[in-house]
């Protein structure tokens, strides 16, 4: 990671970290105060990288001041937890469909039912369960995030006295997708002698959060997975028609659902975001075609020359033993191994500074690169 | 040089059973296994007292105090493993007291001169010599604690092969002590899970590849 | 054979249950009885020996390889004698563990990690073919499953190269898990609000 020195006091940094398959964004607003948003692992069983990251540079248990889970999904929210734990003083924020009766018996009908078991991989639900534990054994309460719904704001004077008003906005779910989000979660609940399994991830993600991050005068738009969904209230139409969400337009844009297609919505570029922002995409590796493709780099780069990925795409054919390359041949199988790639795309930005700085991490590079 | 001919995995857990209820269409019906191999199960008996039954896989002997499952085809490690935490997922108010993960080896060596040295080796011959004629390795356990915070042991065996010549027999025992410490609130059936838990039930077949790794470095 | 004297199965064909005691009352347990006769016919080789299990006082030993006691159940019936070599035996080249991401037309795509190598993923694709006809149903998005190459070795001693698929079956949920589940979803609820 980078980590030669921290952020200034009054130096906004915006870190996002991504393995290929994961993600995770550590922001500092001034003085030593930080926001972390999802979370994923270096390697299987390796920290969370916001924790690694933000204990590497000497951040106190009390400098984290918000943690949010933009939705539920394995690369979203891997480690979660132990950040949670790892800084008890922070306010929790997620979708509010989770605090309906359907979400939590789905949390924990998944924790429940994995429990003990030999699993082979684990799901984000159990995650969110250690999470809900740790909140109501603390008497506290997530911040429900909902449409147009200020999750934290926070205030500080910089170095001329002057107030750096600071503020997050959760922009989605809205009402219907809420809905949508319970009615799908009812159909994944599982029925009395049905064999257990792994709960799947959802697609459309109908509860994900998308989040406004006001840090001064400039904004990130952290887009989460958001797709378009081709429905008026649900998706980016939602979040790009409401009339209630806060003003400006974000210089900073963490590109939606690994820079899919399907993530991408014209006019929150047109409307919501600078012309020439800085932008995010955090690839995701693990697909027989994996994401951003080709095309989509190319849009996204059309759209914001100063465009970064967090990981690469690089695969490999493996070295097996003889025998076992001929019987794979023989079968007309090919395996392509998923290099393992974790990068860090850190910017930041004196307060009274004209732009953004770039720093690349690890494997993160230039977004046109991710294929090479 | 040793050159491996066979090796078989086995689990083993006493504890109380019913014999009667270990029946292939049981194991089907909760979907331990597939239909079609519980249709084409080799059942010896199914009785009160015992239950004795064979697949393409899986052996399966079940008595009132013992449960044992055990494989030969080394690609059926994992799904064995998820037999033994099925069954107990299901049956998890069985009482169950002790488990046992144990495997077991056959080698063909050289020759016997290197037979012999092995087992000078491990039970020098000059010790016992002056008061025995001819004495020679039959049986040789190894007992070691335990470091992963289970309570039981350890112990490896090695005797001379019965199958091979000149060959020698390994088996690792990983013993576990399922039934609660005074004290400690874990349940046997929540132990057991553990113990073939991903984690644990990893180390288990790394610490076997170590053991024989490092016996036939000394052979 | 004549472990069908002794299963249930054919026990019912002696008749009454008065004469299958009177049939089995002349000898020891029928469970002593019965595993005396699964070790003798060495149908296994890998039972754990009871009687090197009682001498050391622990139930869990290793399985010896003591001949069978003679002059007993296997004097009176000739098993048949088995060697290794009748037994089939697979030796893995290379495992992986991996998990179904989507369904193709033809079959699915899928992640797959080494065994022993957590940190390689690789991606692949399986036709329908490969699957067993009883592990067609737990192919589904999310699903896991073991996958081998190596030799397998018949009864016969046939050696040959194979490609084995075994999907993982976990247990079915069951009603007081799921009962409990939902109690800890109201609590929370209560708790959350």
């Amino acid at each position: 990671m980078i980590a030669d020195r921290g952020p200034y006091s009054d130096e906004l940094e915006i870190s996002v970290f991504g393995s290929g398959y994961g993600e995770s964004i550590a922001i500092h607003y001034g003085q030593s105060r930080w926001l972390v948003v999802d979370s994923c692992r270096r390697g299987r069983t390796g920290q969370p990288a916001a924790t690694t990251y933000l204990q590497s540079l000497g951040v106190p248990e009390d400098g984290v001041r918000l943690i949010a889970a933009t939705h539920w999904h394995d690369d979203h929210i891997a480690g979660l937890s132990d950040v949670v734990h790892a800084y008890p003083q922070a306010r929790f924020a997620c979708s509010a469909a989770l605090q309906e009766q359907e979400f939590l018996t789905l949390i924990a009908v998944f924790e429940e039912g994995s429990r003990g078991l030999a699993s082979g991989m684990t799901s984000g639900v159990r995650e969110l369960y250690s999470i809900l534990d740790t909140l109501t054994e603390r008497g506290d309460r997530p911040r429900w995030a909902i449409e147009n719904r200020c999750l934290f704001h926070d205030t500080y004077a910089d170095s001329d006295g002057a107030p750096v008003n600071v503020s997050v906005h959760s922009l989605s779910p809205g009402d219907e997708a809420v809905q949508r989000a319970l009615l799908h979660v009812g159909q994944l609940l599982p029925r009395d002698n049905e064999p257990t399994r792994r709960v799947p991830d959802s697609q459309p993600n109908h509860s994900s959060v998308v989040l406004w991050v006001a840090l001064g005068d400039d904004v990130a738009l952290l887009g989460a997975d958001m797709e378009t969904t081709g429905e008026a209230n649900t998706g980016w139409e939602q979040v790009h028609q409401s009339d209630a969400r806060p003003l400006g337009v974000a210089s900073v844009f963490k590109v939606p659902h690994h820079g899919s297609e399907n993530g991408f919505h014209q006019g929150i570029w047109d409307d919501l975001i600078v012309t020439g922002p800085v932008a995010i995409v955090t690839p995701h590796n693990r697909l027989a075609s994996p994401l951003p493709t080709p095309e989509e780099v190319t849009r996204i780069t059309n759209l914001a020359p100063r465009s970064y990925a967090t990981a690469t795409h690089r695969r490999r054919t493996p070295s097996y033993e003889r025998t076992v390359q001929k019987t794979l041949r023989e079968m007309g199988k090919r395996l392509e191994i998923i290099h393992p790639s974790f990068g860090q795309v850190r910017l930041r930005r004196q307060l009274n500074a004209p732009d953004w700085s770039v720093e690349l991490g690890m494997d993160a590079v230039p977004l046109a690169d991710i294929a090479s | 040089m040793l050159d491996l001919k066979e090796k078989s995995l086995t689990v083993v857990i006493r504890g109380s059973f019913n014999p009667s209820i270990f029946h292939p269409q049981w194991f089907a019906s909760m979907d331990i296994i597939g239909k079609k191999e519980a249709e084409t199960a080799q059942i010896e008996v199914v009785h009160r007292d015992i239950a004795l039954f064979q697949m393409e896989w899986l052996r399966l002997e079940v008595t009132q105090d013992r449960f044992v499952a055990s494989t030969t085809l080394d690609n059926y490690y994992l799904p064995l493993r998820d037999l033994v935490s099925s069954t107990f997922y299901h049956l998890r108010f069985t009482p169950l007291t002790v488990m046992g993960i144990n495997t077991q080896c056959h080698f063909m060596m050289d020759n016997e001169d290197a037979w012999h040295g092995f087992g000078n080796r491990i039970a020098p011959k000059d010790l016992w010599e002056p008061i025995l004629s001819s004495p020679g390795t039959q049986n040789l356990t190894i007992q070691g604690e335990r470091d992963d915070g289970f309570s039981g042991h350890i112990q490896v065996t090695v005797q001379p092969s019965n199958r091979y010549c000149p060959g020698l027999f390994f088996s690792t025992n990983d013993h576990f002590i399922l039934v609660p410490e005074e004290g400690k609130e874990i349940e046997a059936p929540d132990t057991l899970q553990e113990v073939v838990g991903d984690e644990n039930f990893g180390r288990a077949m790394a610490r076997y590849t170590a053991i024989l790794e490092h016996l036939e470095e000394n052979t | 054979m004549p472990v069908n004297l002794l299963s249930a199965a054919d026990s019912a064909e002696l008749g009454s249950l008065e004469s299958k005691e009177t049939l089995f009352s002349e000898r020891e347990s029928l469970a002593q009885e019965l595993r005396h006769i699964a070790r003798s016919s060495r149908f296994h080789p890998s039972i754990p020996n009871e009687q090197t299990a009682a001498t050391n006082g622990s139930s869990e030993e290793p399985g010896s390889q003591t001949p069978p006691d003679r002059g007993s159940v296997a004097d009176v019936v000739d098993f048949p004698k088995r060697t290794l070599e009748m037994e089939n035996s697979f030796r893995a080249l290379q495992s992986w563990v991996g998990v179904v991401t989507s369904m193709t037309d033809s079959g699915f795509m899928a992640t797959v990690t080494e065994l022993g190598c957590a940190s390689e993923e690789a991606v692949t694709d399986f036709d329908f073919e490969e699957v067993s006809t009883d592990d067609m149903e737990l192919i589904r998005p999310g699903a896991f499953f073991y996958w081998s190459i190596g030799y397998e070795r018949s009864s016969a001693g046939v050696r040959s190269r194979k490609s084995q698929l075994r999907f993982q079956r976990r247990p079915v949920w069951m009603r007081e898990r799921l009962e409990a589940a939902e109690s800890k979803a109201e609590l929370w609820k209560s708790q959350l609000e």
